[in-house]
């Protein structure tokens, strides 16, 4: 009788880095606004969409 | 009913307070590594992010507002119809799945028809990370973002 070991390995998604930097970034993001800072004070860390770009009257 | 005002928009989000006294900030960041395999549309990839930054509600009360200005900012955000937003439920706090709900909810009430929205569930170090995407309905990408989008969450081989 043979005997078998499964070793079960948990396989991260292809987008597994990607979101982890996503979740990481809102974290730091997160930790900044409640210490009272800006979102333009990390405008040279992230690349934030500027709202009035966007802006359509 | 209608949303809550946009407010200082020259800060780089959309700030809101909502009459309950609770301010947010909803934000988006430009993320050109999502889909580095498609040229075409990887530089309009951004993440959606939503904080509460002031909270001075004395009682917490179902601000069915909130989720009606949420998706009034997604339509503003789809002026650029080329434009993609991934939305990933934080998990720091084991409370992914009540935001997926209330993002899904907001969704299925608001949304008049015109953004595409895909669930999707990726696995991080054995964690099950919710996430959404949005596209435009007449994203000329539309189907190849949503392949795309797809392919992020399935499981990499284990080579």
């Amino acid at each position: 009788m043979k005997n078998s070991t499964d070793i079960k390995k948990t396989l991260n998604s292809k987008g597994a880095a990607i979101f982890k930097k996503m979740l990481d970034d809102k974290k730091a993001i997160h930790q900044h606004l409640m210490k009272g800072g800006k979102l333009t004070d990390l405008k040279d860390k992230y690349h934030f969409l500027d709202p009035l770009s966007i802006f359509k009257p | 009913m209608t949303h809550y005002p946009f407010s200082n928009l020259s800060d780089l989000s959309f700030e809101f307070r909502t009459s309950n006294g609770i301010v947010y900030h909803a934000y988006f960041i430009a993320y050109g590594d999502l889909f580095p395999d498609y040229p075409e549309f990887a530089e309009d990839a951004y993440s959606f992010n939503l904080e509460v930054v002031i909270d001075d509600a004395e009682i917490q009360i179902l601000d069915e507002r909130v989720g009606l200005t949420v998706v009034a900012i997604f339509r503003y955000f789809f002026n650029s119809m080329q434009n993609v937003a991934i939305y990933i439920c934080d998990s720091s706090d084991d409370r992914q799945l009540a935001r997926k709900r209330k993002f899904d909810f907001w969704f299925w009430k608001y949304n008049d028809g015109s953004i595409v929205k895909e669930d999707g569930t990726a696995v991080i170090a054995s964690f099950q990370i919710y996430n959404s995407l949005l596209v435009h309905k007449q994203n000329i990408f539309a189907d190849k973002i949503i392949t795309a989008f797809k392919a992020l969450n399935e499981k990499a081989d284990d080579k």
